[in-house]
C-alpha cells in the first residue's frame, strides 16, 4: 500500500501538478511566451541582421521589419548580388520581388533567402500562438520543452526548445520533421542589452547530418518602430 | 520628365555620370535614405536585322529618402546612351524618371502621387493584366515589360483591412505609347504619319479604374480590377488630305475587366490572369476605319521550386478575339509553354529558359538567359529572344524578333 501510494504521489508530481520555478507553478505555454519575450519585443520592431554561412565568405545582411506575428517584409541590403531579393511575409504566405522581372510575385513557401537559415528563422521569431508546448524534461537550470505546430504552413513541424529557468532565455532549439527526425540544431547566444531588454544576438542554426552546413545569424542591432498596417504590401517590395 | 533627344557625345556621358555621382554624394548625407545604382554596358539589338545591334550604357538609379516615418520620397531615373551611329530604327538617347513620388503610409492607407508604373497580375510570360501604363514602342524592343512600361503621374490610393484590399487609381492625363523612330522615318511628301504623342487632354480624358482583393485564410489571394484606359496598341487608319496620304491613329476608349489568383501549396505555386478588354479597336486594310472587337486573355501558370531553389513552370495563355457586332466567328490563339531556371555554385550562376508554342497554330518564343557574378558586385549576362510569328498566329503580340543582350552590370 505504502509502495502504491507513493508511486501515485511520484506520477503525480511529473504529470499532474504544474510545473514549479523558483517555487512559482509555471505552465509550459507561460515558459514559451516569456522566451519569445526574450527574443524579441513582441509589438512592432525593426532589425538588422547578418546571416553568415559555411560554404560562403560573404555575408548578408538584411533588414527585417516585422509587426506582429504575421507580418514580415525583409529587404536585403549586401551582398549588391542579392540586392533586391526582397521578402513579404502575411501569415504563413510569401511574395518576393524578383529582380530580373522587375515585378513582385507569389511565391513557394520553400523559398530560402540564404544558407541554412530559413525565411522563418528571420521571420518567425515567436513560438507562442504557432506551438502547443509540453515540458518534456526539466532539470534545475532548465526546461525542455515540446512544441507541435498547431497550423500548417510554418518552417518546423515540431521544436525542442531548451530554456532557462532563472532568466527564460532560450538556450538551444532541435528543429524536427513531423516523424520527430533531427533536421538542424540551433544555439542562442551572444546575450547583449538591445531594443530596452537582454536578448540573443547570435543565433548559430546548424544540420544534424551534415556539419559542414551552418549559418550564423547575427543581429545588428534591433529597436522598436511604427510600422503602418500599409508598409507590408507587395508594392513595398521594390 | 522624358526627353526623346540626348546627346550622345562622350563629353556628355562624362557629365551625366559626373551628376549621378553629385546625386549620390548628396543623398549618402541624407539621413534614413535608400540608395541604389546599376551601370550597365550593354550589346543590345536584333542580330538577324543588318546593323542593327547596338552598344550602350545605362545608369539605373534609385534615391528613397524617409521624411518622417510616415513621408517617403522616391525618385528612380533611367540615362540610356548609344555609342556610334544611331541606327534610326529606336530613339537612340534618353534620360526618364521611372518613379518620382510622394508616398504617405498612414495606418491602414498607402497614398502615392507622382509619375509611377502600377503592376498587377500573377503569372510569368506577357503581363495581360498590367492595364494601368502604356508601352513605349520608341525603345529597342526587350522582353523586360516592365522597363518598357511608361511611368505617368498616377493618384493611387490603397487601403487594407485585414485581409481585404482596396487600391484606386486614377490617371488625369494619359499618354500615348510613342512608336519606333522607324514609323516616323516612312514619312513622305505624300505620306503624313500621326506621331503626336501628347493627344489627350488633362482630367478631361483621365483613364481611371481599381482593384479590391481578398486574402483567404487557406492562403487563396484573389482580386477582381476594372480600368477604363484607351488603347494601348496603336491603331491606324488613313485618308487623303490635300493629295497625301494622312495615317492617323485611333483612339478608343477600352474597358478592361480582369481577375488575378494565385496560391501556393508548399513547393507548387498555382497562378492565374484573366482579362477581359471590351472595345479594342483593331486596324484594317488603308482606307478603312478601325474595327471593334473584344479581347479576353487568359493566363494560367503552376510552377515548382525545389529544395536548391530552382524553379520548373508550366505555362498556358489564350487570347479569344470576340467579333462585334455579335454573331461573327471569335477568333481563338492558345500557346502552352515551360519555363525552368537553375541556379549553380551558391547561386553566383544562373541559367533561365522559357518557351511559349502556338497550339494549333506557329507561333513561339523561346528565351534563354544566363548569368554569371564575377564579384558580389558585377554581374555578366546574356540573353536571346527568338520570336518568330506565324502566318496563323496571333498578329498583335508575336512579331518575328531575334533579340540579343549581352549585359555588364555594376551594382553599388
Amino acid at each position: 500500500m505504502r509502495f502504491l501510494l507513493t508511486s501515485l504521489f511520484l506520477i503525480s508530481n511529473v504529470f499532474l501538478v504544474p510545473h514549479a520555478f523558483s517555487g512559482v507553478e509555471v505552465s509550459p505555454d507561460i515558459i514559451l511566451k516569456k522566451a519569445d519575450d526574450v527574443r524579441n519585443p513582441s509589438e512592432t520592431f525593426q532589425m538588422t541582421a547578418s546571416v553568415s554561412n559555411a560554404d560562403s565568405n560573404i555575408p548578408t545582411v538584411f533588414s527585417l521589419a516585422m509587426k506582429g506575428k504575421d507580418k514580415t517584409l525583409i529587404k536585403t541590403l549586401e551582398p549588391a548580388r542579392d540586392k533586391g531579393r526582397n521578402l513579404l511575409m502575411l501569415g504563413e504566405e510569401m511574395w518576393a520581388y524578383i529582380p530580373n522581372l522587375k515585378r513582385a510575385l507569389r511565391v513557394s513557401l520553400n523559398q530560402k533567402l540564404t544558407g541554412q537559415a530559413a525565411n522563418g528563422d528571420l521571420s518567425r521569431m515567436r513560438w507562442y500562438g504557432d506551438y502547443a508546448a509540453k515540458i518534456e524534461k526539466e532539470s534545475a537550470q532548465d526546461w525542455t520543452l515540446l512544441l507541435i505546430a498547431n497550423k500548417k504552413g510554418l518552417t518546423y513541424d515540431k521544436v525542442r526548445a531548451t530554456i532557462a529557468k532563472n532568466t527564460f532565455r532560450p538556450l538551444k532549439a532541435e528543429y524536427l520533421s513531423l516523424g520527430g527526425k533531427s533536421l538542424k540544431i540551433a544555439e542562442f547566444g551572444g546575450y547583449k542589452s538591445i531594443a530596452g531588454e537582454v536578448r540573443p544576438t547570435e543565433i548559430v542554426i546548424q544540420d544534424t547530418h551534415n556539419s559542414a552546413e551552418r549559418s550564423v545569424i547575427s543581429i545588428q542591432n534591433m529597436e522598436l518602430s511604427d510600422f503602418p498596417d500599409s508598409y507590408f504590401t507587395q508594392d513595398n517590395l521594390k | 520628365m522624358n526627353r526623346d533627344s540626348f546627346p550622345k557625345s562622350t563629353a556628355n556621358l562624362i557629365t551625366l555620370l559626373l551628376s549621378f555621382v553629385f546625386l549620390d554624394c548628396y543623398a549618402q548625407k541624407l539621413q534614413k535614405s535608400e540608395i541604389s545604382h546599376d551601370i550597365s554596358l550593354k550589346r543590345e539589338g536584333d542580330f538577324e536585322v543588318k546593323n542593327s545591334l547596338v552598344t550602350l550604357a545605362e545608369v539605373m538609379g534609385r534615391v528613397k529618402h524617409s521624411v518622417s516615418s510616415a513621408i517617403n520620397i522616391q525618385v528612380d531615373y533611367l540615362a540610356h546612351v548609344e555609342f556610334g551611329e544611331p541606327k534610326k530604327l529606336y530613339k537612340s538617347g534618353f534620360f526618364q524618371a521611372r518613379k518620382l513620388l510622394i508616398q504617405t503610409q498612414l495606418s491602414a492607407f498607402d497614398l502615392k502621387l507622382g509619375l509611377q508604373t502600377v503592376t498587377w497580375g500573377e503569372t510569368f510570360g506577357i503581363p495581360i493584366a498590367d492595364v494601368v501604363n502604356p508601352v513605349d514602342l520608341s525603345q529597342t524592343p526587350r522582353i523586360d515589360a516592365e522597363s518598357r512600361k511608361i511611368p505617368l503621374g498616377i493618384i493611387n490610393l490603397k487601403a487594407l483591412l485585414n485581409s481585404f484590399n482596396l487600391q484606386i487609381l486614377y490617371t488625369p492625363l494619359p499618354r500615348l505609347s510613342p512608336l519606333p523612330q522607324s514609323a516616323i522615318a516612312g514619312e513622305s511628301e505624300s505620306l503624313k504619319i500621326d506621331t503626336d504623342s501628347n493627344k489627350y487632354n488633362l482630367w478631361t480624358d483621365a483613364e481611371l479604374g481599381g482593384k479590391f482583393g481578398f486574402l483567404f485564410e487557406f492562403g487563396l489571394d484573389i482580386n477582381a480590377f476594372y480600368y477604363s484606359h484607351w488603347n494601348r496598341m496603336p491603331v491606324f487608319y488613313s485618308s487623303i488630305v490635300d493629295q497625301r496620304l494622312l495615317v492617323q491613329r485611333q483612339e478608343s476608349r477600352v474597358q478592361s475587366y480582369g481577375l488575378t489568383a494565385s496560391q501556393a501549396f508548399d513547393a507548387i505555386v498555382v497562378r492565374a490572369d484573366t482579362v477581359v478588354h471590351h472595345n479594342i479597336p483593331r486596324s484594317q486594310a488603308l482606307g478603312i476605319y478601325p474595327r471593334y472587337h473584344n479581347l479576353w486573355q487568359t493566363a494560367f501558370g503552376v510552377d515548382y521550386s525545389s529544395a536548391d531553389q530552382d524553379n520548373f513552370g508550366l505555362h498556358f495563355q489564350s487570347d479569344v478575339w470576340e467579333k462585334i457586332p455579335f454573331g461573327l466567328k471569335n477568333r481563338i490563339y492558345v500557346w502552352g509553354g515551360s519555363r525552368i531556371q537553375l541556379g549553380f555554385n551558391n547561386r553566383n550562376q544562373s541559367l533561365e529558359a522559357f518557351y511559349l508554342r502556338g497550339i494549333r497554330h506557329s507561333d513561339s518564343w523561346l528565351r534563354v538567359a544566363a548569368s554569371s557574378n564575377i564579384i558580389s558586385s558585377w554581374k555578366i549576362s546574356g540573353e536571346a529572344n527568338l520570336i518568330s510569328e506565324g502566318s496563323d498566329g496571333e498578329k498583335t503580340i508575336f512579331a518575328k524578333r531575334s533579340l540579343l543582350t549581352i549585359d555588364s552590370t555594376v551594382s553599388f
